[in-house]
């Protein structure tokens, strides 16, 4: 057996940062000292913790290191796995107390989650399938191939388990729709598209823990009658694409997959397709479509239901990689085990990407029902550079902000909703002082008017000319009555768009309109950016009595923008400048010589039209 | 062969010679044996082997959920 167990994170975010160079030279280290044989190697999931990566925890003790390089191994293995000493500079300090943390459940970011979906990521190597069986894989599909479709679909019907796409429809009511349907033949298929910029939730359960989508998906099968099933990933997605085929190829090797299950006589085969790239493909219709070989492109209503005619017009049942995933559990704990964690109506828990203007950027996973506040302050760990929250983006492109007044919201699909955003698949984006809403606004729309099908007028048009308002606004050119037009635009394309990309893309305009008005018309009618961002209402500027001519800002200015002799006062010339703002971060605190300034004035300034 | 003690490494491997498991005839009980088993017949050198795996994968307590 192993003295010690080391688990480096490896999911891309981590690889990214060079945990497989950690690997490298641990295993180099290792050999060195001769503990090859002594010390096991465990590439996992992701741990959740990103701004922190590459992690690499020291098992049995669960001693958490964060940071960690390649070239901190020789003196990590001499000093702690030779030695017995902890290197304590490796360490998690806690930000209030500065103190060291050594076990990652006593980290705040780690302390409040609570990990269903997400309980084998960062815990097990997911290219082995029996880390997976030790850890009660394949029971449910075991415990559910002797159990009847009705019951199966009764578990998880009662369980409360709502569809973690983003829709979030009642999973077990869409089994049973699918059940019921008569057919000779019957499709599972997960959308595994996530398409949400930033948006990584559904990556690191396939890379992290790929056996439970499988296990979820033959369960779903079995439920509806189904023998065959398709995972549609994205080929953006590499690793995750590899290891759920290789955990397709161990499953079958174990006959947990294909012909004669676990000698039940149910069958059940799992392809897996790649998606183009397309965001619409997330869209129901428009995926079925794309598996089929065809563009994908939605179909418009009237139309059946998935559930009745979809891939290739034979009832398919469509889940997200999410609600999949946790469907093994729930079979294997039951119905009442679910439905205790989480709210009366929103049952179980939502995983997010938390990113943005935060400390503790990662993948987390709370109960339904928590403050928001909680996730932004607590497990977030508030924003950093002692700035101020303005406000968290949800749900993607198809959601909205929400100020610092909802920060008391218990977060699950209803309230969301309400507050006029959307838990989505789980994109949270926090933003402080120095993001501009309407530039927000600005940037999420221009992804929806790129990703657009072009099927629909509304869609197609309409946010392209939601955009050119809002780009006039940023560069200001807006015009009395553009906000009501904005608004006009954006409730006519959510009623006469054909599916939820365009029915949904005019929402984070419509609520940064309804919360941050006092920002648009700012930009509107003072030609003023308050959080100084739009280059095109913006000037940076040199008060000529608080400079002193030390000539950091000039060295800075890789436009050349700055003029000025040693020890008096420098000027930017404004035609010139490219609003970089170096000049301003390089200005020493004792002067702050450099300002970054707004209005009309000042806008007519930048234009060249002098005072 | 037999009196030969057989290395399991993963738990597709057959525990001895009585391991019923195979490509053609899944064993229903696949799982649970690996798991807890043996199932089909009584033997602590075959739980042994079983336990030698999962102890290898072991690496904190809590790892375990059966």
């Amino acid at each position: 057996m192993y003295d010690k167990q080391i688990l480096i994170c490896a999911g891309t975010g981590c690889i990214s940062s060079g945990a497989l160079d950690v690997k490298g030279s641990l295993v180099k280290e290792l050999e060195k000292h001769n503990l090859q044989d002594k010390v096991r190697i465990i590439l996992s999931g992701c741990h959740g913790f990103c701004e922190k990566g590459p992690i690499f925890i020291v098992y049995p003790e669960d001693l958490f290191y964060c940071g960690v390089t390649a070239e901190d191994m020789p003196e990590l293995v001499e000093e702690y796995l030779v030695k017995g000493n902890i290197v304590d500079r490796l360490l998690y300090k806690d930000p209030v107390t500065g103190k060291s943390v050594t076990s990652h459940e006593d980290i705040p970011f780690y302390k409040q989650q609570k990990r269903l979906i997400l309980r084998n990521c960062g815990v097990i190597d997911p290219e082995n399938i029996d880390e997976y069986i030790i850890r009660g894989g394949y029971s449910g599909l075991k415990k559910s191939l002797q159990m009847d479709p009705k019951e199966i679909i009764n578990t998880v019907k009662n369980s409360g388990l709502r569809g973690l796409g983003g829709a979030g429809f009642p999973t077990g009511r869409k089994w049973e729709t699918a059940y019921k349907v008569e057919s000779d033949k019957k499709y599972v298929v997960c959308n595994a598209d996530e398409g949400d910029p930033g948006a990584f939730m559904d990556r690191s359960v396939l890379e992290g823990d790929p056996h439970s989508v499988l296990e979820g998906l033959m369960i779903a099968g079995k439920a509806i009658s189904s023998d065959e099933s398709y995972v549609y990933v994205r080929a953006e997605y590499p690793l995750a694409v590899r290891r759920l085929r290789k955990a397709i190829t161990q499953a079958e090797e174990y006959g947990l997959l294909g012909e004669n299950i676990l000698n039940s006589g149910f069958n059940f085969k799992v392809n897996v397709k790649e998606g183009a790239g397309a965001f619409v493909c997330g869209e129901s219709t428009a995926l079925v479509i794309s598996i089929e070989g065809k563009r994908g492109m939605p179909k418009p209503l009237p139309r059946p239901r998935t559930t009745e005619a979809g891939l290739w017009d034979k009832p398919t049942l469509l889940n997200n990689v999410k609600t999949l995933s946790v469907i093994p559990q729930i079979i294997n704990n039951g119905a009442d085990w679910f439905a205790a964690i989480g709210t009366e109506k929103c049952k179980g828990t939502a995983v997010f990407a938390l990113t943005g203007k935060t400390n503790c950027s990662g993948l987390i996973e709370v109960p339904m029902g928590i403050k928001l506040g909680k996730i932004i302050h607590e497990i977030g760990g508030g924003i950093p550079g002692g700035k101020k929250f303005k406000a968290v983006q949800t749900g993607g492109p198809s959601g909205g902000c929400l100020p610092e007044s909802k920060l008391d919201l218990a977060v699950d699909f209803d309230t969301l909703l309400e507050a006029g955003s959307m838990m989505g698949s789980g994109g949270m984006v926090v933003l402080d002082e120095t993001t501009c809403m309407v530039d927000v606004a600005r940037y999420f729309l221009n992804f929806t008017v790129e990703e657009s099908c072009g099927q629909c007028t509304p869609c197609r048009s309409g946010t392209l000319q939601m955009l050119e308002i809002l780009n006039d606004i940023c560069e200001g050119n807006g015009r009395e009555g553009d906000i009501e037009l904005l608004l006009e635009l954006g409730e006519s394309i959510i009623d006469s768009s054909i599916c939820g990309l365009g029915k949904s893309a005019p929402n984070p305009v419509l609520s940064t309109i309804d919360y941050f008005r006092h920002e648009y018309e700012a930009h509107i009618k003072d030609k003023a950016c308050p959080a100084l961002v739009c280059k095109k209402l913006i000037i940076y500027d040199i008060d000529q009595e608080a400079c002193t001519g030390c000539g950091r800002c000039r060295k800075n200015c890789s436009a050349g923008a700055i003029v000025g002799d040693k020890k008096v006062p420098h000027v930017i010339d404004q035609e010139k400048c490219t609003k970089c703002g170096i000049c301003y971060d390089a200005c020493p605190d004792r002067f702050k010589a450099v300002k970054c300034l707004t209005g009309k004035k000042i806008t007519a300034m930048a234009k060249g039209g002098g005072n | 062969m037999k009196g030969e003690i057989k290395l399991m490494e993963r738990f597709i491997d057959p525990c001895c010679d009585k391991c019923v498991n195979s490509k053609d005839n899944h064993c229903e009980n696949f799982v649970e044996c690996r798991l807890s088993g043996p199932i089909c017949h009584e033997s602590k050198e075959c739980a042994g082997k079983r336990q030698a795996i999962i102890e290898k994968y072991n690496h904190n307590p809590g790892f375990f959920q059966h």
